[in-house]
């Protein structure tokens, strides 16, 4: 399919370097994934790892923007670089030694655009619904709130 | 109902104990800390942050507590201004067992007081166990931080230690809102 040959153009770009690109929808459903060893389309779902997953959702949603931003993690294989689009899905790649995150950032940043398109053609998802930027105002009574939940919890 | 997210930032070079910090906070606070990933490479400690450490505490339904790690190596500096974007304060953490070690913490200092000349922060001067540490007034000089910046002792392998230095980064954030927000009045009513 479409999805795939565009996936396996980004984890051709570089064979031994990235070992894997992955699709999520926000629950973090693998929608579709290649690895450099072997191409495959699934319409079956594979569940990555619960607390992976919603580990994974915490930290994007406590980044500011919307749209497509950068989330780096260290993993078995090295790191793994996350690509978040707010609310609606992920794009995951696998690479497998530190060294390459520059690299990784480079090709992302070249399919960026691509990888953006591909993902809201998926979840048809509008344009305005990806970019939405959450922003909450934050008050002092709030931070207030933090403060007591810690004496609370820590008795101090 | 949209859930409202404060961002917290622990900064700090290499070895300054961020990870440490976050790790002892997570033994008191219900901080709901990544499931590491790196099962088996990591049995000895010497191991370094190379993304960053990350908590997460929720506070109300609607407020969550995030602590972002960042990770201290120069190498690793492109992510610095990515993770901190829109963060709501910061702690510096500087390991204080010597002045070298207080200087080496200088580049990454200014890199945040350049990049985020207005987020409330503290430093932390942590390793205050070890005999030959430094004070936190020369810890002030080193760095140059401002008068109005306040450094504290810290030693993150101890939970009220290191409870005490989050609140108190708090209470500056607390400070910063409502100055803030009497600015703003003040404009209003202009
Ligand atoms: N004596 C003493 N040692 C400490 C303290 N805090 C941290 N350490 C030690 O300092 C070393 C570095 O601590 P980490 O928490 O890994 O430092 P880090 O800032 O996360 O380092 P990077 O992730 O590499 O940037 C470890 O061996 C810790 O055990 C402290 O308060 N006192
Ligand atoms: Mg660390």
């Amino acid at each position: 399919m479409r999805l795939s040959c565009q996936l396996r153009g980004i984890v051709s770009e570089s064979p031994d370097q990235i070992r894997a690109v992955y699709i999520m929808d926000k629950d973090g459903t693998v929608i579709t994934y290649v690895t450099n060893t072997m191409l495959i389309n699934t319409s079956s779902t594979f569940l990555a790892a619960p607390r992976f997953i919603s580990s994974l959702k915490g930290l994007v949603s406590a980044l500011p923007i919307g749209g497509i931003n950068y989330v780096l993690m260290q993993g078995i294989e090295g790191i793994i670089q996350l690509m978040s689009i707010k609310d609606v899905g992920y794009i995951m790649v696998i690479i497998n030694s530190e060294a390459s995150i520059g690299l990784t950032r480079i090709i992302l940043e070249k399919y960026a655009d691509k990888l953006y398109g591909l993902l809201r053609k998926l979840l048809s998802a509008s344009e305005e619904e990806i970019v939405e930027v959450v922003n909450v105002e934050i008050t002092p009574k709030d931070i207030e709130d933090v403060i007591n939940f810690i004496r609370s919890k820590a008795a101090i | 109902m949209p859930v409202k997210t404060i961002k917290i930032v622990i900064a700090g070079p290499y070895g300054a104990g961020k990870t440490t910090f976050v790790k002892t906070l997570s033994e008191v606070l219900p901080i709901d800390t990544e499931a590491p990933i790196t099962k088996g490479l990591m049995d000895n400690k010497k191991s370094t942050t190379v993304a960053f450490d990350y908590g997460r505490m929720k506070v109300r339904e609607d407020l969550v507590v995030h602590l972002f790690g960042i990770p201290g190596q120069e190498r690793f500096s492109f992510m610095w201004k990515i993770i901190a974007r829109g963060m709501h304060g910061y702690l510096f953490i500087v390991d204080s067992s010597s002045e070298e070690r207080v200087k080496e913490a200088l580049g990454m200092y200014n890199f945040f007081r350049e990049n985020f000349p207005s987020t409330p922060h503290i430093i932390a001067a942590n390793k205050q166990d070890i005999p030959t540490a430094v004070d936190t007034f020369t810890i002030k000089n080193i760095l140059k931080a401002p008068y109005e910046v306040k450094v504290m002792p810290l030693i993150a392998t101890n939970r009220r230690s290191a409870l005490f230095v989050l609140v108190t980064l708090l209470e500056e954030i607390k400070n910063y809102l409502v100055e803030m927000t009497k600015y703003s009045n003040e404009e209003i009513q202009q």
